[in-house]
């Protein structure tokens, strides 16, 4: 067959390219440690499904160290309301004991009082980014609020359910109203109204304006309550600590999905570094016999012998 | 010998001519477009002599031009379809690339907004994640008109690329008109065509085969008759016709074709879908933050603008009547763009691209509009029948879309009748967002983004492959050309010495013819 001296020349030039153009390919994947096959349509979307499931868990993950924080702080406000009707308790049995005189009534009235403003504290707690705990929906506004020396509750029962995982939502707190309401003997009571009426009545047997036989009664009954509240929060703290396990065994699930959607995009994404530094070796070689043979060629010509 | 002495100069005339056209040859190996030259040998007509027929020497009978007029036909095909896909897979790469990947681009701006609406479930009532919120709505809206603008630049961009491939069209058109008429007067004077201006216009020619589609009829007289695109007249004879780039459409082949193509349907296409996009993401999120109540119990406002359909009417219209087209169902819209027609009396819809009939229901008027197809079509004024309007519901609507609450105290997270503290709200938003359209089974807006962002990277990976496989094509047959029409060296080497052996030869003839007759001059003596 004819060929052209200018094909002859020129093809071998067109072959190299070809070969270069390869080599840069793989020097690409190389230096980049990315796979060419990696911006194919169908890989790169799914790649980028990929990517945005893995930013969704980082969403997932911001979320559960909210709720996190939140039911931490509420289970320590229930832990620490406990411990002030534990405190009641101990100080109604004290106060019962029948051998105290007025002074020393008075100065258990006083520390009632006070046991009383520091629940109310505990009840109007806020999470760590400022929303009240106990309030439900009316995140911005005190719950429990003193009003003529009664304590009412302004919140309500809505509970913020907040997503974990996908399709797994977690409420990130109690019911509001439920903190100051403690069922004792099958009626509920207002935990404020009833440590109200503990130090009243301690304050009016001091001044002699109640019956010891009354106020004997009262010390029964706040013996009632405060055991009742102990259950009460003992109770709260349980649900709180359940929604914590639950929120930690997310987190390895999360963890677990994480490594697996991780695993997907690197089996996608990432090199075989020895199968491309000897595919790189290959190409290199196949050049410089382009580039050998084309010298040696391209050099012939039958003027050479005129 | 009188016979002798005129063959052998016959023979050097012969060889000496041959020669310059083998130096021809050699010297221009490396010319562009040109082909090589062939002295043709015959020997001289015969005359009769001493009862035979007697040759009297050699001649050159033509110089041939070597060149297969299929393998030249093939070799522009080739080049207008590697033109073709060369083109189509660097623009469509453009129009891929300007969506953005993964993190960045729109599909990240998505997911960011989806991010934030997760933030906004876990704290509704915090300030900074409100914010946060807003930033990233109007992020996705921007991003939004930032693609479209790209896609806008490239479809202006595409547009002054055609007209100047169409000038340097006309020109060579003109240019080739003219080597027509010159090669016609030249085979006229000398008996054949002017070799030159052969290959010069099938230089041109070859180019042209570039930019569009091209048929080329030749002549009796040796002109070319030119036709391109889809048999757009463009050379007859000695007169080119001056073409625009309107005459080019997207089957018109070659680099104008390619950018037609690319215009549309490509990118208005990828316009009305990103559109649609907008549109269901307006529609999604508007309706559910109307449904929730801020943190002062006012009810949620559009977050996004409010998509309305562009509406152009024909021009030649003879009736008052205008048309407003709202998107009533964004999930039931298809994608397409419509034609209505006032026949007969009645309002007809129809699908722009196939002319497919469409059923409407209602009457037309603004209480009880048109609705076709997720569109809610309402006319006043009074049409004459054959009036008409093109409906593009989705076209323009990224160009303007537009994120419209900017304080965060109206973000509704709470449901209807709650506090700040409520995240109902926020999840229906949440929901909304994530939620799957009916009429495209399974797919939520990231989704959708995807499946366009695939679907046209699988376009442009086609155009990739056409586009090796065709410069690979093309590179063969125009080897094969080039071996029929290139020059070998080696061949004209050869050549060259069988004819100074041969030229060498018939001056021995002449010599000896002249010794031959210094002998008889000698004898007579």
């Amino acid at each position: 067959m004819r060929i052209s001296t200018r094909t002859f020349l020129e093809q071998p030039v067109t072959d190299m390219t070809r070969l270069q153009a390869t080599l840069g390919v793989t020097q690409q994947e190389i230096a980049s440690g990315v796979r060419q096959s990696a911006s194919e349509p169908a890989t790169a979307s799914r790649l980028g499904a990929l990517d945005r499931s893995v930013a969704r868990l980082a969403q997932y993950e911001r979320n559960a160290a909210f709720v996190g924080d939140r039911l931490r702080s509420t289970e320590t406000a229930i832990a620490d309301a406990g411990d002030v009707l534990q405190r009641i308790h101990e100080l109604a049995v004290q106060a019962g004991s029948g051998t105290l005189d007025g002074a020393s009534r008075k100065l258990i009235a006083a520390e009632v009082r006070s046991l009383r403003d520091h629940l109310l504290g505990v009840a109007n707690r806020i999470d760590p980014n400022g929303g009240y705990l106990f309030g439900g929906s009316r995140s911005e506004q005190a719950p429990f609020v003193e009003h003529w020396g009664n304590v009412q509750y302004q919140g309500d029962e809505a509970l913020r359910a907040v997503e974990v995982l996908p399709g797994r939502a977690i409420a990130d707190g109690v019911d509001g109203g439920s903190f100051a309401e403690i069922q004792a003997e099958g009626e509920t009571r207002d935990v404020f109204a009833a440590i109200d009426g503990f130090a009243s009545a301690l304050e009016s047997v001091a001044d002699g304006s109640l019956s010891e036989q009354d106020f004997s009664a009262s010390i029964a009954d706040t013996l009632t309550i405060s055991n009742a509240g102990i259950d009460h929060y003992v109770l709260l703290r349980a649900r709180i600590g359940g929604r914590l396990a639950t929120l930690d065994s997310c987190l390895s699930t999360r963890a677990n999905i994480h490594a697996d959607l991780l695993a997907q995009a690197s089996q996608l994404r990432d090199l075989d570094m020895a199968e491309a530094i000897s595919r790189l070796q290959a190409q290199l070689t196949g050049l410089q016999a382009a580039q050998l043979s084309y010298t040696k060629l391209a050099r012939l010509s039958l003027f050479d012998y005129f | 010998m009188s016979g002798m002495l005129s063959t052998g100069l016959n023979g050097l005339r012969a060889f000496q001519l041959a020669i310059d056209v083998t130096s021809q040859n050699v010297v221009n190996a490396n010319t562009d477009g040109y082909v090589r030259q062939r002295a043709e040998l015959a020997t001289r007509p015969a005359v009769p002599s001493a009862g035979a027929w007697l040759a009297s020497g050699v001649q050159v009978a033509r110089i041939a031009r070597e060149v297969d007029v299929y393998r030249v036909a093939q070799s522009r095909d080739a080049a207008t379809q590697a033109q073709n896909a060369a083109t189509r897979m660097q623009e469509i790469g453009r129009v891929v690339a300007a969506l953005g990947r993964g993190q960045d681009g729109l599909p990240g701006a998505l997911q960011r907004v989806r991010d934030a609406l997760e933030a906004l479930t876990a704290a509704p009532a915090t300030r900074s994640v409100r914010v946060e919120l807003l930033a990233k709505l109007d992020d996705a809206a921007t991003e939004i008109r930032a693609v479209d603008a790209r896609w806008r630049d490239f479809d202006r961009e595409w547009g002054q690329r055609m007209t100047t491939l169409v000038g340097e069209l006309n020109a060579d058109a003109r240019a080739i008109a003219d080597l027509n008429r010159q090669i016609a007067i030249g085979a006229a004077a000398a008996g054949t065509p002017s070799p030159t201006l052969l290959d010069q216009r099938d230089q041109l020619l070859d180019r042209l085969a570039g930019y569009a589609d091209l048929r080329v009829v030749e002549d009796a007289e040796g002109k070319v008759n030119v036709f391109a695109g889809r048999g757009r007249a463009l050379v007859v004879g000695d007169v080119a016709t001056a073409v625009k780039a309107e005459d080019f459409a997207a089957d018109s082949g070659g680099t104008l074709g390619a950018l037609a193509s690319s215009r549309a349907p490509l990118l208005s296409g990828a316009r009305d879908e990103l559109g649609a996009l907008a549109a269901a993401l307006a529609e999604r999120l508007n309706t559910t933050h109307a449904e929730g109540v801020d943190g002062a119990g006012r009810s949620g406002t559009p977050l996004f603008s409010t998509p309305v359909a562009t509406v152009t009417p024909r021009s030649g219209n003879t009736g008052s009547a205008t048309v407003v087209a709202t998107l009533d169902d964004t999930d039931a819209l298809t994608i397409k763009n419509y034609r209505l027609q006032r026949v007969a009396d009645a309002w007809v819809l129809s699908r722009l691209d196939d002319g497919t009939p469409v059923p409407m229901s209602g009457s037309g008027s603004v209480i009880d509009p048109l609705r076709a197809e997720g569109l809610a079509i309402a006319v006043s004024g009074v049409a004459a029948n054959g009036d008409g309007f093109e409906i593009y519901p989705t076209r323009e609507l990224a160009c303007d879309f537009t994120a419209t609450v900017t304080d965060p105290t109206r973000v509704a997270a709470a449901a209807s009748g709650l506090g700040p503290g409520d995240n109902g709200n926020a999840r229906r938003l949440l929901l909304a967002f994530d939620s799957v359209a009916p009429s495209d089974a399974g797919t939520t807006l990231i989704d959708r983004l995807d499946h366009l962002q695939l679907r046209l990277s699988r376009t442009q990976q086609i155009a990739a492959r056409d586009a090796e496989v065709t410069q690979v094509a093309r590179a063969d047959i125009d080897r094969q050309r080039s071996n029929v029409s290139g020059v070998n060296l080696d061949e004209e080497a050869a050549r060259l010495l069988q004819l100074q052996q041969a030229y060498q030869a018939a001056a021995q003839v002449v010599r000896m013819s002249d010794e031959l007759f210094r002998t008889l001059l000698d004898a007579t003596h």
